[in-house]
């Protein structure tokens, strides 16, 4: 019986040999198993992207469609001297640094708390991922009813344990309704952060710990100089992620108080929403768009650039 | 066949029969060709309300076309923004409701037809009762037939006033206060007068409708702003009126920037409120036993005034239009006016069908004056209110002032948080509505 002999790719001829010893390098492997799905992304991204940035160079105003001249950079200007815009601004980095900081926060003492589970947290995981696992507007109306001011639940367990003698106002009082949107947030990211925490936990090594038990480390020494530097790239992920999120967040502001009350919760991608699909203004809207694109762009890179260290990874 | 056969047949006549032959099958195909290009399918979207009579009459406008309707609805308060979605990428839309308010911008986006060439159209308009035909029509094009028409209307809990010892209800907003005490103090209800002012698009409805009741306006013919942005006038009493009721009086309830229409015809069938502003529809709602606790006992009162101001209210006309995707193809434009017509118009016994179901069924106002003297409108009318209050009221009601503008959605939407903000105290309520005409003066200028 003939038995195939495996041929080294040395030692392979023709295209097939080519093919074979380029593979055996590593940095081929990569372009090529993502490369295509990049392809895709970005076939289908970059005529969106040209295609708006070109209409914020224009007046591109719907209640006069045949009106499109070519203004240049008049769109970025006058928002950028439009006081509600900063007014946005304002509501949108408050609510970026207080959504992203819970969410890391509570991600990471959600996942140290599931670590001490052991096996036990596997099964936990499913049930963690609930909140995550619904969607934006379902969170949004879901926690309508529960802030609503005469029949929520947040009212009536407040008013039972004695914490407020009344049912009290959170998405008409301007001085909570931001902070309504923000726990609402929270409360369906942290899930996320929290998995990510976990797998990185779980991916440090038990020896290390074994190695700072005998050296007679307490624990919050073991926790900085080990338990900390294994999170770095969870952390990185987390910060990245969670604050393109939260600046993205549009579902919450629409279900709940659209921007109100007053404008209280009128974050930066509301007012691109009234102004592009309220008020028509697609030229004025698309070029609010790219600033807070390049915006968030710059601040992913930023954080890239303080947490992460090619070598450490 | 045998060459002796086609012989004796003949070519020449063997031809012809061919032809003749195939000229028969061509005829039909022909027919099938133009049946096939004929409509199939039209496109109809609406808001989410009698979800189950809007496809009811479908199935009958279907069966009776031969034509398959694909319908999508979405909710009313999302409505305008669905729409700017599905224009502006292009959905095939072939008829919709439209709101009047949002009549003005979509003409000038270049999406609705006009309905005037339309036979019947005449007949229509002539039987639209008072502010119909202005709502519906722009630049001298009527953009729709009425779907229907309502207005914002003085609701209360008669049996509240009863234990109040209130034997009537309140004509001026000054009585509505004393009564709203009144209740109050007897322990009747905490908050006697439900108000909803979320930022969403009946907050115009409702701010008119107080502000015509004080005999104020807000723009005249022009589109020039009226003094409504001074001491005293009829919209700084509105705001005054609303500041105070909340913190002063303490006959609203705490929140109710957050409760939009929905809500609030929710909490007043559920107990909440001896009184409230609603839209007229809403009244049946109320009083329907399956839905309401308070069933029977809610009425509608003339909307109160200023003590010596007519009970004028904000009224409306939603309506069937005709998208200008539709009118590009003469079937699709022809196929879409026979559904405008079916669902706006008369039906073969002359009767305005769905119109008349829409009100002795929820109770939706018509846009037809004809329906007055149906004595089953009379019979329904006067299960849940009173035939000729509605009608009393109907006649005292106006469109928002403006909103033929083409800016007045724009206007609208900037007017929103900062007349929460002033009603919250974080500005000023003149101040406030002097930066409401000079924004409006700011927009005149940059669509002219």
């Amino acid at each position: 019986m003939q038995t195939s002999k495996w041929v080294k790719p040395s030692e392979m001829m023709g295209v097939r040999g080519w093919l074979a010893r380029r593979l055996q390098t590593d940095k081929w492997v990569a372009p090529l198993f993502v490369g295509p799905a990049l392809l895709l992304m970005l076939l289908l991204n970059i005529y969106p992207i040209l295609h708006s940035f070109y209409v914020s160079v224009h007046v591109y105003n719907l209640k006069r469609p045949h009106r499109n001249p070519y203004v240049g950079l008049e769109n970025y200007l006058t928002f950028l001297g439009s006081e509600e815009f900063y007014i946005a601004l304002e509501n949108t980095v408050t609510f970026v640094m207080l959504a992203v900081a819970a969410v890391a926060l509570l991600g990471l003492v959600f996942a140290l708390a599931l670590n001490e589970l052991g096996r036990g947290a596997r099964w936990s995981i499913p049930l963690v991922l609930i909140p995550w696992a619904v969607p934006y507007v379902a969170n949004g109306l879901i926690w309508e009813w529960i802030y609503h001011s005469d029949f929520g639940v947040l009212n009536g367990l407040l008013v039972t344990l004695g914490v407020f003698d009344k049912y009290q106002t959170w998405l008409s009082n301007p001085s909570r309704a931001l902070y309504a949107l923000v726990n609402a947030y929270v409360w369906k990211e942290v899930p996320l952060a929290t998995i990510l925490f976990l797998t990185s936990l779980q991916a440090i090594p038990q020896d290390l710990y074994s190695a700072a038990r005998l050296d007679q480390a307490n624990a919050w020494n073991r926790f900085r100089h080990i338990t900390l530097p294994g999170l770095k790239l969870a952390f990185l992920l987390v910060l990245v992620y969670e604050s393109i999120v939260s600046i993205k967040t549009f579902d919450l502001v629409y279900i709940l108080t659209e921007g109100g009350p007053g404008d209280a919760t009128t974050l930066v991608s509301w007012y691109t929403y009234i102004e592009t699909f309220r008020n028509l203004q697609f030229g004025y809207g698309a070029s609010i768009s790219y600033v807070i694109a390049v915006a968030t762009f710059i601040l992913a890179i930023g954080y890239i650039k303080i947490l992460y260290r090619p070598e450490e990874s | 066949m045998s060459s002796s056969g086609l012989n004796r047949w003949g070519r020449r006549r063997f031809l012809r029969t061919a032809a003749l032959v195939a000229a028969a099958a061509a005829f039909p195909l022909r027919a099938i060709r133009r049946a096939t290009a004929a409509v199939k399918t039209l496109n109809f979207y609406s808001w989410t309300y009698g979800i189950s009579f809007v496809k009811q009459r479908i199935g009958e406008f279907e069966k009776l076309a031969n034509v398959k309707i694909k319908y999508g609805n979405t909710p009313g308060s999302k409505y305008h923004d669905t729409l700017v979605v599905k224009f502006s990428g292009k959905a095939p839309l072939d008829v919709i409701y439209m709101i009047d308010g949002h009549i003005a911008e979509f003409v000038e986006a270049g999406w609705l037809h006009p309905i005037d060439e339309f036979p019947r159209v005449d007949e229509y308009k002539k039987d639209f009762i008072g502010p119909t035909s202005e709502a519906l029509t722009y630049k001298g094009k009527l953009y729709g037939l009425p779907y229907y028409v309502g207005h914002m209307a003085f609701l209360y809990n008669e049996e509240y006033l009863e234990k109040a010892g209130i034997s009537a209800p309140p004509k001026t907003w000054d009585e509505v206060v004393q009564q709203s005490l009144q209740i109050k103090s007897k322990g009747v209800q905490e908050y006697p007068f439900l108000q909803f002012l979320k930022a969403d698009f009946w907050m115009g409805e409702m701010l008119y409708t107080m502000m015509y009741s004080r005999g104020g306006g807000v723009v005249d013919k022009n589109y020039n702003p009226v003094n409504y942005a001074q001491k005293g006038s009829a919209a700084a009493q509105t705001i005054q009126w609303l500041i105070d009721g909340a913190t002063k009086h303490k006959i609203i309830q705490p929140g109710y920037m957050e409760l939009n229409e929905v809500a609030a015809l929710k909490a007043f069938s559920s107990g909440k409120g001896a009184f409230t502003i609603l839209p007229n529809y809403r009244l049946r709602a109320a009083n329907e036993p399956k839905s309401s606790q308070v069933a029977g006992k809610v009425k509608m009162a003339l909307m109160p005034t200023a003590g010596g101001s007519k009970p004028y209210v904000c009224g409306w006309t939603r309506s069937y239009s005709m998208t200008a995707l539709a009118a590009k193809d003469p079937e699709r434009k022809a196929m879409a006016w026979k559904m405008v017509d079916f669902l706006g118009g008369k039906d073969k016994t002359g009767t305005y069908r769905t119109a008349k179901k829409w009100f002795t069924g929820f109770g939706l106002g018509f846009g037809h004056a004809s329906l007055y003297n149906d004595p089953d409108v009379i019979a329904a009318a006067n299960k849940w209110g009173e035939a000729g209050l509605f009608k009393n009221q109907m006649a005292l009601s106006k469109p928002k002032d403006g909103q033929k503008a083409i800016w007045y959605a724009e206007w609208d939407q900037y007017m929103r948080p900062r007349i929460h903000k002033a009603i919250l105290g974080q500005a000023e309520p003149v101040g406030t509505l002097k930066t409401l005409a000079k924004q409006w003066k700011k927009l005149k200028k940059r669509y002219r």
